[in-house]
């Protein structure tokens, strides 16, 4: 099979994998003894042996978030349930919750094949895996605008993103003890990053001036779309000639053509004295470059006023309305360039870790933890903190469970797992807490 | 592919609605909490200028130009033509004229001798008998009202004189011939020795060729003038008596005498005097002329007001007429002849069949003058017209019709109006040789009645209707008040008053606004209104309005009217679902 058509394959194979995608890269599992995935968090953490993942089930990670809750969307009054559109709620309560940026999503990380062995004094984990963003914000103007409804004032919407993301990312690790300094252990990842498809929509502003002598509305928006899995579906505005976006199309996804190559990296410490360890690590520290990448965007100077139209107080007004409309409609159109000349770099979002474990004294078989993570990803950036207890009885069996705060709010979480000589298998969660109520998933 | 994608999208779709199943189990009527508020909004629009051409069914009514403004208004142009009076043919046979016969003595020969065998000898006589002369024409036309003097066609005169029964031997011969004629004839080119005097009608002959023992007196009448010889114009027929009459001559007789016979010169002589006179065809007319356009010469058609629209016919108005102005266009085809005429005007308003009469200032006539055969043009009304009728400008007569304001006021508008030309007419006047031969042109004209259209002060125009309105088109949406502001300008010389009264489903009814009326001023400048509704709109069925139109100032209504709407606002407060 020639390498071109295994790599198409393996494409392929990380476009379709995103629509069956159900575990999470585990946080629960950064301190848990014999999880062979640590090195993804933080890759001075070799494992104890060596391993070989079953291909495509070895590892699958999604993180579905949201920094909205339910009882931040729906309240309930006089034992009604409402929406926070309800004039009833607390105006006070209803904004405190509301008001920011809210964010909302799924990650998705598929370790398609990996393998772990020692070598050269250190241990070496290669490592092929797709990797997907999903995510929408929504800024907080917007709930207020459903909430005050419609009046004469002025309203800005701002940042209102949405955007996926495939990648596949082939990895090497490495992580060797220090010698000059014992319990010191520091290893980097080199990433291979090959892109399937990036699409970002990106409304930076909405403003709409309702005011009581002329209504002013404008509109900056822009979508960019790389890769062949999306194409931005196009048709020519007969006014103009120009191309504009009336959809998207998904025709040319499954050839898995790369669209985009890029380099990242992992670097990580992991220092341990007595019964403590510390640890730190930086991890997706790179960018991709898409080669083609379609561009299409409002006219930022386009402004709709409502005092451009005349209507008639005696005669037909359909073709004034029609006018508006058209005109309403180009507010939002979006007029499309082509492919853009310039490459399009996306950074990954580097995220810090930094943990510090504790083992009892007397009883190292239980330890406990505390993670902080922040991604730095622009809008879609995050942070946390877990609290942990790790349990090892045995060596084939750790769990842990641990509870956190971060941007998505209140969160627990646990992980088994199970680790023989021949077969390893965990399984966890990190849940959100206090939030969708019922949020489960079926793994 | 598709297939996957779909696959994929229910199961993040069922991972989402696992997560909220709960609580969507548990607020089955969340969207009928989650009202969308609209507080007050003001939607603000701009609106047209509405112009009255827009608000009235303009195939109901006329729309004139006026000095390049446009105006409503009755009108009605049209044409007329009538026939100059005919003359008709003068023609006159003279009946023939008795000849006279007049025995005169020569004297006796007893002086003479026999050895003159010529005897040449002058004789004067005078005083022969009269030969009366007369003719009456047929009744001339209507028109005549006397006749002053005729030209004729070349009307040869004959006076023959001759000696009758003259013996062989003797020679006479006639000049300086006398003679009383036909008074106030026109005798061209009298032959040389030939004198006339038209006054006195003598008519000397001194030299004249004679022949036969008798000579003739031949002279052409080219004219007549009535004046100097006393005819009678009596009801239309022209009636001469005149006489012809030898006042004297002078004989010159000469005998000869046969020397073997034993004739003499007689001493007597019979002249037989017999005058001959043609039929005197009239070629022009001198005289006084007088006639009446009658029967439907100037008929003009009468102005139907039924097919105004129904809304101003109605009893409240009184609707009036701004400076209402009717044009006049005559020539005058008798001016060639220095002859003006005249026409009066009336115009009535009809009700139910009953005329109301109108008549111009002073019952003043109009005169279309001599100068020269036109066109003239008049415009009757009440003031001068600043800006007349582009078609009627040039040599414009005004005439004030004060009347005519008025012709619509009433209670309601009269069916139809009538204009009549009164008494047309060319007055008695003199003309001086009209040709006979020829027939005069037409008087033809042409005529528009304008009126443009504006409601007396206190006049009203109503109007009510009932509009269906909806409001359940979505049973969860709840509107609580509209509200409708903006400010007013208007050029239409009305005052505007809108009462409006909700129809609820239940046959309630409930007047609308804070005040009941609406009212807007005649002529307003940004007047601010405001209007609206309040409470639970959605048992509306429908919203019955009156418009009440009310005039404060005769302004004449014109399409270009306008009522301008600035700050126009719709205000709306409810929720939506």
């Amino acid at each position: 099979m020639k390498s071109t058509t295994i790599k198409k394959l393996i494409l392929a194979a990380v476009a379709v994998c995103s629509t069956t995608a159900f575990a999470q890269e585990n946080a629960s599992g950064y301190f848990l003894d014999h999880f062979f995935y640590r090195y993804k968090m933080n890759p001075a953490i070799g494992n104890s042996s060596s391993f070989l993942s079953v291909p495509f089930l070895g590892n699958t990670n999604v993180s579905l978030y949201s920094s909205l809750k339910g009882s931040d969307l729906f309240y309930n009054v006089n034992g009604t349930p409402v929406s926070w559109i309800n004039p009833n709620v607390p105006d006070a309560q209803v904004r405190s919750r509301l008001s920011g940026l809210s964010k909302a999503g799924l990650n998705a990380n598929i370790t398609m094949i990996s393998t772990g062995f020692y070598l050269l004094g250190g241990y070496v984990n290669f490592d092929y895996s797709a990797k997907y963003k999903i995510g929408a914000t929504v800024p907080g103007e917007m709930f207020m605008f459903m909430r005050d409804g419609l009046s004469n004032r002025e309203v800005c919407i701002r940042d209102m993103r949405g955007r996926i993301q495939a990648l596949g990312v082939g990895s090497i690790n490495y992580s060797h003890d220090v010698p000059i300094l014992e319990g010191l252990r520091v290893g980097a990842t080199v990433k291979f990053l090959s892109g399937v498809a990036s699409t970002d929509f990106h409304m930076r502003e909405f403003r709409a001036n309702l005011g009581e002598d002329d209504w002013v509305l404008r509109t900056d928006a822009s979508v960019m779309n790389s890769g062949e899995v999306f194409k931005l579906r196009t048709s020519t505005n007969p006014d103009n000639g120009k191309e504009v976006v009336t959809g998207f199309s998904t025709n040319n996804y499954i050839e898995g053509k790369e669209a985009g190559r890029g380099y990242a990296f992992d670097l990580g410490a992991e220092y341990k004295t007595d019964n403590w360890t510390f640890s730190a690590s930086v991890t997706d520290i790179g960018s991709i470059r898409w080669d083609r990448t379609e561009y299409a965007h409002t006219d930022k100077n386009n402004e709709f006023k409502l005092s451009d139209y005349e209507f008639s107080a005696t005669g037909s007004n359909d073709s004034e309305m029609d006018r508006l409309n058209s005109n309403l409609n180009k507010l939002f159109q979006m007029n499309y360039e082509g492919y853009m000349e310039e490459i399009r770099e996306e950074r990954l979002g580097a995220t810090l870790n930094v943990g510090v474990d504790y083992a009892l004294p007397n009883y190292s078989k239980l330890h406990f933890s505390l993670l902080g993570s922040a991604c730095f990803d622009g809008d879609y950036s995050h942070k946390e903190m877990r609290l942990g207890v790790n349990y090892a009885p045995a060596n084939f069996f750790a769990v842990n469970a641990n509870v956190g705060v971060g941007t998505y709010g209140l969160m627990c979480g646990y992980l088994l797992n199970f680790n023989t000589p021949f077969l390893s298998l965990f399984f966890g969660q990190d849940l959100l807490t206090g939030g969708m109520v019922g949020l489960n998933f079926p793994f | 592919m598709k297939r996957s994608w779909l696959c994929g999208g229910v199961l993040v779709s069922t991972l989402l609605l696992t997560g909220c199943d709960d609580m969507l189990l548990k607020m089955p009527n969340v969207e009928d909490n989650t009202p969308f508020k609209i507080d007050n909004l003001a939607v603000p629009l701009r609106v047209k200028e509405i112009t009255l051409r827009e608000l009235i069914d303009e195939s109901d009514i006329k729309v004139v130009n006026i000095g390049g403004q446009e105006y409503y208004a009755l009108s009605e142009s049209g044409s007329f033509s009538a026939e100059t009076p005919s003359l008709g043919k003068v023609s006159v046979t003279v009946p023939q004229i008795a000849p006279v016969v007049q025995t005169v003595a020569l004297g006796s020969q007893g002086g003479a001798t026999r050895a003159a065998t010529t005897i040449d000898k002058d004789f004067t006589y005078s005083e022969f008998p009269a030969q009366a002369v007369s003719f009456s024409t047929p009744k001339l036309a209507d028109a005549i009202q006397g006749v002053k003097s005729l030209k004729l066609e070349s009307t040869p005169i004959t006076i023959s004189i001759a000696g009758q029964g003259v013996p062989s031997g003797m020679q006479i011969s006639f000049h300086d011939i006398e003679m009383q004629f036909i008074k106030g004839l026109q005798l061209s080119n009298l032959p040389s020795g030939y004198t006339y005097d038209p006054t006195t009608g003598i008519l000397k002959v001194s030299q004249l060729a004679s022949s036969d023992n008798g000579c003739q007196i031949k002279v052409v009448a080219t004219g007549i003038d009535f004046e100097k010889n006393g005819a009678k114009f009596e009801n239309g027929v022209l009636s001469l008596q005149q006489t012809v009459q030898v006042k004297s001559l002078d004989m010159h007789c000469s005998y000869t005498f046969d020397p073997l016979g034993g004739a003499s010169m007689p001493e007597t002589l019979t002249l037989k005097v017999d005058s001959k006179m043609g039929t005197l065809v009239a070629t022009h007319f001198s005289g006084r002329v007088a006639y009446s356009f009658s029967g439907s010469d100037f008929n003009l058609p009468r102005i139907n007001l039924t097919q105004i629209p129904e809304e101003i016919r109605n009893n409240a108005i009184d609707l009036r007429l701004a400076n209402p102005q009717i044009y006049l266009s005559l020539n005058n085809p008798i001016a060639v002849h220095k002859m003006h005429y005249e026409t009066g005007l009336c115009i009535s308003s009809i009700r139910k069949s009953v005329a109301t009469p109108f008549l111009v200032d002073d019952n003043a006539k109009i005169t279309i003058p001599a100068t020269d055969s036109g066109m003239y043009n008049f415009v009757l009304a009440p003031t001068q017209p600043v800006n007349p009728l582009e078609n009627f400008a040039e040599r414009l007569k005004f005439i004030r019709y004060s009347g005519l304001s008025n012709l619509l006021s009433g209670q309601g508008l009269p069916d139809e109006l009538k204009i009549d030309l009164l008494n047309p007419q060319i007055p008695a006047q003199d003309v001086v040789d009209l040709d006979l031969s020829k027939n005069l042109p037409k008087v033809y004209g042409s005529y528009y009645f304008l009126a443009p259209l504006a409601l007396k002060d206190g006049s009203k125009i109503i109007y009510s209707s009932v509009m269906d309105v909806n409001m359940n088109t979505n049973q969860k949406s709840k509107f609580t008040k509209y509200k409708v502001e903006g400010d007013i300008s208007t050029d239409i010389p009305f005052s505007v008053k809108l009462r409006a009264t909700l129809l609820y489903d239940n046959g309630e009814a409930q007047e609308v606004g804070a005040s009941d009326v609406i009212e807007i001023p005649a002529n307003a400048k940004t007047h601010h209104i405001e209007f609206g509704f309040e409470g639970d709109l959605k048992s509306i069925c429908g919203i019955k309005y009156e418009v009440e139109l009310s005039s404060g100032a005769e302004t004449p209504l014109a399409p270009s009217q306008k009522i301008h709407i600035d700050n126009l606002k719709f205000r709306v407060s409810g929720t939506m679902f």
